[in-house]
């Protein structure tokens, strides 16, 4: 929650780019959960290692594009015993459909995990129409 | 320490089923005629045992683990006997339980990876950091397993 761990989205009216630099192209995919609550869709991206300087989110109307890189784990003078993290960076594209409010988007990135909520638009969200009681009585 | 990682999805892919993979091929030719973004869908990389590196530096040996998503209080770190245990858990968040889910990837619940120590390391001095998601434990080496220049002396 704090201001620290926030994330800058860039907002986009073109079409976002999703042509990728040579580097970019053997980046990965990371997992992604993504739900829904009444006001947004909130997508969480798992991203260790990649450092809050490092991630972009750029957004247009249809989609959503999150890039990270990954600082090489490799140390000079260190040989390497066991090697499964992969140090390629991450890219993955969101499709967004009609309902999201590309105004109000909150990105913040803590413990490895980028979370970002996108609210809904006013219109498409739940309304609450509140039951009064009827005693019987006039 | 050349420990195998269990990959649970791998015996997945090795399950006989030409009409699974055949299914599996035409999803994927039909995505990638309506999708720009032409990601195989097997390069989501999650699974319930975290990725580690373990580097040998000359004055000490260098752990690190991919724990997106855990606190520092979820893991903990114990050696006992020459082995290094890491364990812990990746709890769901509380304001996502409940919610209408679209997809799940990411791997929830505890994971435990363990490593004999080569024996000569410092275990009182074992250090741990988490940051960004990658916990970082550097175990420093006994004196006398640092390698020593010796000097040669011509006569």
């Amino acid at each position: 929650m704090t201001r620290k761990n926030e994330v800058t989205v860039v907002q986009q009216e073109n079409p976002t780019s999703l042509a990728r630099t040579e580097q970019e192209r053997d980046y990965m995919r990371p997992a992604a959960d993504v739900y829904e609550s009444l006001e947004a869709y909130v997508l969480m991206i798992d991203m260790p290692g990649a450092g809050k300087e490092s991630i972009s989110v750029t957004m247009d109307r249809s989609a959503l594009v999150v890039k990270g890189s990954v600082e090489p784990l490799h140390e000079e003078k260190a040989s390497l015993l066991v090697g499964e993290i992969r140090t390629t960076g991450y890219y993955r594209v969101f499709n967004l459909g009609d309902d999201i409010d590309g105004n109000t988007v909150d990105a913040r990135y803590e413990l490895g995990v980028l979370t970002v909520k996108l609210f809904k638009k006013e219109e498409v969200r739940p309304r609450e129409i509140s039951i009064n009681s009827y005693s019987g009585k006039e | 320490m050349a420990l195998m990682r269990w990959n649970p999805a791998y015996e997945l892919t090795q399950f006989p089923s030409d009409i699974l993979n055949m299914q599996r091929h035409i999803n994927r030719t039909f995505d990638s005629l309506f999708r720009e973004d032409q990601f195989d869908e097997e390069t989501v990389v999650s699974t319930r045992t975290p990725a580690v590196d373990i580097a040998e530096r000359e004055d000490a040996y260098v752990v690190k683990m991919e724990l997106p998503g855990v606190s520092k209080d979820d893991v903990k770190i114990t050696t006992q006997d020459n082995i290094l245990t890491i364990c812990g858990e990746k709890k769901q968040e509380k304001e996502s339980k409940g919610a209408n889910y679209h997809r799940i990837e990411r791997a929830y619940g505890s994971f435990q990876r363990l490593f004999t120590l080569p024996g000569t390391v410092k275990e009182n001095e074992i250090e741990a950091v988490i940051k960004d998601g990658t916990l970082v434990i550097t175990l420093p080496k006994v004196e006398d397993a640092k390698p020593r220049t010796i000097e040669v002396q011509v006569k």
